[in-house]
This record gives structure tokens, C-alpha cells and sequence, in this order.
């Protein structure tokens, strides 16, 4: 719990976490943009402006993820402050945990902030609101970012430098994004990341899939889960020279 | 362990891949006294210290700070502590204070301002920059606030590397007094390392020498004692 109030305290000061919730309320207020150039499209679709918003965060709040992850392990390493810290009562699986725990926070934080303003938008405007269908397909969204976030962590905690881990999540996000594109294999694909970019969909059609909204939440649970503790036993192993 | 010693090392040895770094290390601290540990550059003066906060681990002995035998390390054996590393690093994006009471709750200790702007004024260290960001800091103003930030909570050992490193001759006896004046009125154990021999022996009542990764001598000082003589001989006796 130290550890996690000790991220809070920081983030505070830090500009970026501002920035990184600053985009996802411009997503939407892009979504809302275009409902009012085009209110006849989302009509007769009968789309809602919340629904709408969960693809531009799923597509885009990876980055937001994946930068959240350059300011782990690797840059408090670099910048020295992490052997600061661990001159405290805390253990390295404290601090870790710790660190992973805000960032799982701050991934909600992206989706449901946006998520929320707009179904209250919602609310006043049309009598809608926050639907059960909506907290699925935000906590689809925001497992999805944070798997990409686990990546990072997996892989800034083998590096000394704070892009090395960012970067090769990207890359496996790209080589997944392109080895779906190249189709075939079924069995496969399901495993991939980006397989699951339009998961969300799954809440928002007119009899829920519980067994593919499951295998998603599973498939993605692993990535999050796997990758950090996988990135936990790395930097437990490791020392501050 | 006996009931005065505080810290322990036996047979403390660290290699990193084929080079030793230290070997055979042991000697002990006792509580309420202040230690000097004097090594030239290389000699393993910082790798110790890294190693009692668990920052490396040790490849071959063990020590024991208080009751508590490391590795395996425990956040217990680390509450005992205070820390000041050779290069300690702060978040440049908050103030000193931001900084210090930040890096305090990590050890559940939660200091007032006043507490805060006392010991700084102890330090010799100038309030106002206490509000300013890190990133603005000298050399010598974050020595000075890696100092500050060990003391809270005030420990039971303080354990500072190279803590005159950095700072001009009146920092550098701000620092001395604040040593003594915690030593005495706190009973504040104090592990000092020092690459200079004049320092170790104007505040440490014991000492030891690392040189090459080994300790090579160990003993009380006396005013017959001259610090500096023994060093040179160590070395140039090779």
C-alpha cells in the first residue's frame, strides 16, 4: 500500500498522467464531434456515443499503456532514483507491485473517465445512461491496454534504458497487428493481442457470447498477469549496481 | 550477536562476473559509535553500502544488521537504517521537501515542515530551496538533501557514503557537527565511508581499512594513531 500511495503522490506532479487522460477526453470529444456533424448515422445505427468511444481508446490507449510503462523500472533505474528508494523498509516485490498496481489504476482511469462523461452526456441529453453492457466492453478496453502495459513492464525490467521496454511492446503489438492481417489459422489468432482490439463488441450485441467474452477476458488476463509477474521475477533477480 | 554490535559483516564477498570487488570482508559496528571506513576509488567502499540496503546481493558471506541476518534482506533490517548513497537521485519535477517526505512514507514517517526545516538549518541547508524543484539543485545542495532525507525517520544507524563529497569546507563542517551533535544527544550510530583519511579521523572514534576489496586494518583511533600513515603503508606495501 505504501508503495502504491508513493505512484499516487508522484503522479500528481507529473504532467504526463494529466496528458494521458487529457487525450482520452479529447477521443472523446472527437466522438462527440462527429455525432454532431453526422447525428443521422448514429440514429439509424442506433449507436450510442459511449459505444462509439470504446474503439478510439482501445485503439489508441495502448500508447497511453505503453508510456506509462517508460516511466517504470527503467527510468527510475536510469535516473537513480529507484536505488533511492529501495534504501526504505520496502521490498523489491513491494515496490514492483506497487508500481504495476497504480499503473492497472491509471488504465481504468484512461477508459472509465471518458466512459463516464459520456454516458452521463448521454443521460441528460437522451434519458440513456451507464449500462452493465458498458462496464464489459470498458473492462474489455481497459484489459486490453493493460496488457500492453504488462509488456512493457516485462520488457523494461530486463533493460537499463527506459525505451527498451516500451519499444519491443510496440513491436509485438505491431508483429501481432500483422500477423492477423496475413489471415489463416483460426486457432491461432485468438491468442494474439490485437486479436482482441474489438472485443468489446461482444457485450454490445443483441444476445451477449459469454463464452467468447470469456476466452477474451482469459486470453487477456494472461498477457496482464503473465507479463508482470513474469517482469516481477526478472527485476527480483536483479541488482542495483 | 553481541549486545553492543549493531552491524556485522563475516566474510562479506562480492564478485561481478570475474572481478572481485570484495573479498573476505568482516569487521563489526557497535552501537552508539562512529565508523569510518576509508578506501581509495575501487577499493569497494560503495558496493558495501549497496550491499546492506540489498541494492546487490553478497556472493559469498553474510552480515547482520541488529538481530536481523542478511540475505535474505527484510524491510525490518532496512527500518534500523538510514541511507545516503554516494549519487543519491530525487525526483527533479518535485521540491526537496516534496522529495523528503515522499521518500519518508515509504518507511510509514510522516514529518512536519518544522521538523523538516530544522535539520536542513542543522545542514546548513538554505529553507527556500527546500520549496524549489530538485532539478535546479547544485551538486552540493542534493548532497545536502540526501543527507536530510535519511534522517527521517531518525534511524537507529546512519549510513552515509562519501558524505562530504560535494561540499564546500563550511558544508563540510555542518556536516561533521551534525554527526557529533546526533551521536551524542540521539546515540545515532553512524557508518561513514570517506576516500580522505582527515575526515574519518576528525569525527570516527573507530575505523577500518578497504583497500582492493579487503579490509586491511581495523581498529580504534587514538591520537598516537595517524590514519593517513597506516593508509599509505597499506598501499605501498601492495
Amino acid at each position: 500500500m505504501k508503495a502504491i500511495k508513493a505512484e499516487i503522490k508522484k503522479a500528481i506532479h507529473n504532467p504526463r498522467f494529466y496528458g494521458g487522460i487529457l487525450i482520452s477526453w479529447a477521443l472523446a470529444g472527437l466522438v462527440v464531434a462527429q455525432a454532431w456533424r453526422d447525428p443521422l448515422s448514429f440514429y439509424l445505427g442506433k449507436i450510442t456515443l459511449s459505444f462509439s468511444l470504446l474503439y478510439p481508446l482501445a485503439l489508441f490507449g495502448p500508447v497511453g499503456g505503453i508510456w506509462g510503462g517508460t516511466e517504470n523500472i527503467a527510468e527510475e533505474r536510469m535516473e537513480g532514483t529507484l536505488s533511492t528508494t529501495l534504501l526504505r523498509p520496502l521490498s523489491r516485490w513491494e515496490w514492483y507491485w506497487g508500481k504495476a498496481g497504480f499503473t492497472l489504476f491509471y488504465n481504468l482511469l484512461l477508459v472509465f473517465t471518458p466512459l463516464l462523461g459520456m454516458a452521463l452526456l448521454e443521460k441528460i441529453m437522451w434519458g440513456g445512461g451507464f449500462s452493465f453492457r458498458l462496464l464489459g466492453g470498458g473492462v474489455m478496453v481497459a484489459l486490453y491496454i493493460s496488457s500492453f502495459s504488462a509488456l512493457s513492464y516485462l520488457f523494461s525490467s530486463l533493460f537499463y534504458r527506459p525505451w527498451g521496454g516500451p519499444l519491443l511492446a510496440l513491436g509485438i503489438g505491431a508483429f501481432s497487428w500483422i500477423v492477423e492481417r496475413l489471415g489463416g489459422g483460426e486457432n491461432v489468432q485468438i491468442y494474439l493481442i490485437t486479436h482482441h482490439l474489438s472485443s468489446f463488441n461482444i457485450f454490445f450485441l443483441p444476445r451477449i457470447d459469454w463464452h467468447q467474452a470469456l476466452s477474451s477476458f482469459l486470453i487477456l488476463g494472461s498477457y496482464t498477469g503473465g507479463g508482470l509477474l513474469i517482469g516481477a521475477l526478472i527485476f527480483m533477480r536483479q541488482e542495483e549496481k | 550477536m553481541e549486545n553492543d554490535v549493531i552491524l556485522k559483516f563475516k566474510n562479506v564477498g562480492k564478485k561481478i562476473r570475474d572481478r572481485v570487488i570484495l573479498e573476505g570482508v568482516s569487521f563489526e559496528v557497535r552501537e552508539g559509535e562512529i565508523f569510518g571506513l576509508l578506501g581509495g576509488n575501487g577499493a569497494g567502499k560503495s558496493t558495501l553500502i549497496r550491499l546492506l540496503f540489498g541494492l546487490v546481493l553478497p556472493s559469498a558471506g553474510y552480515f547482520y544488521v541488529g538481530d536481523y541476518r542478511c540475505p535474505p534482506h527484510n524491510p525490518e533490517a532496512k527500518a534500523l537504517m538510514g541511507g545516503c548513497l554516494d549519487n543519491t537521485s530525487f525526483y527533479g519535477n518535485l521540491t526537496g521537501i516534496e522529495n523528503i517526505t515522499l521518500f519518508a512514507s515509504l518507511s510509514s514517517c510522516y514529518p512536519r515542515r518544522g521538523e523538516i526545516e530544522y535539520f536542513a538549518s542543522l545542514l546548513g541547508f538554505e529553507l527556500s530551496l527546500l520549496y524549489k524543484k530538485v532539478s535546479g539543485y547544485s551538486q552540493g545542495e542534493k548532497k545536502k538533501l540526501s543527507l536530510l532525507h535519511s534522517l527521517f525517520p531518525l534511524p537507529r544507524i546512519l549510513v552515509w557514503d562519501e558524505p562530504w563529497v560535494g561540499l564546500d569546507p563550511r558544508g563540510a563542517k555542518e556536516v561533521q557537527e551534525l554527526i557529533l551533535a546526533l551521536n551524542a544527544e540521539e546515540r545515532v550510530t553512524f557508518f561513514l565511508s570517506s576516500p580522505v583519511s582527515q575526515e574519518v579521523e576528525k569525527i570516527a572514534q573507530r575505523a577500518a581499512i578497504l583497500h582492493q576489496g579487503k579490509i586491511k586494518w581495523n581498529d580504534y583511533l587514538t591520537p598516537n594513531v595517524s590514519l593517513e600513515e597506516i593508509y599509505w603503508e597499506i598501499i605501498e606495501r601492495k
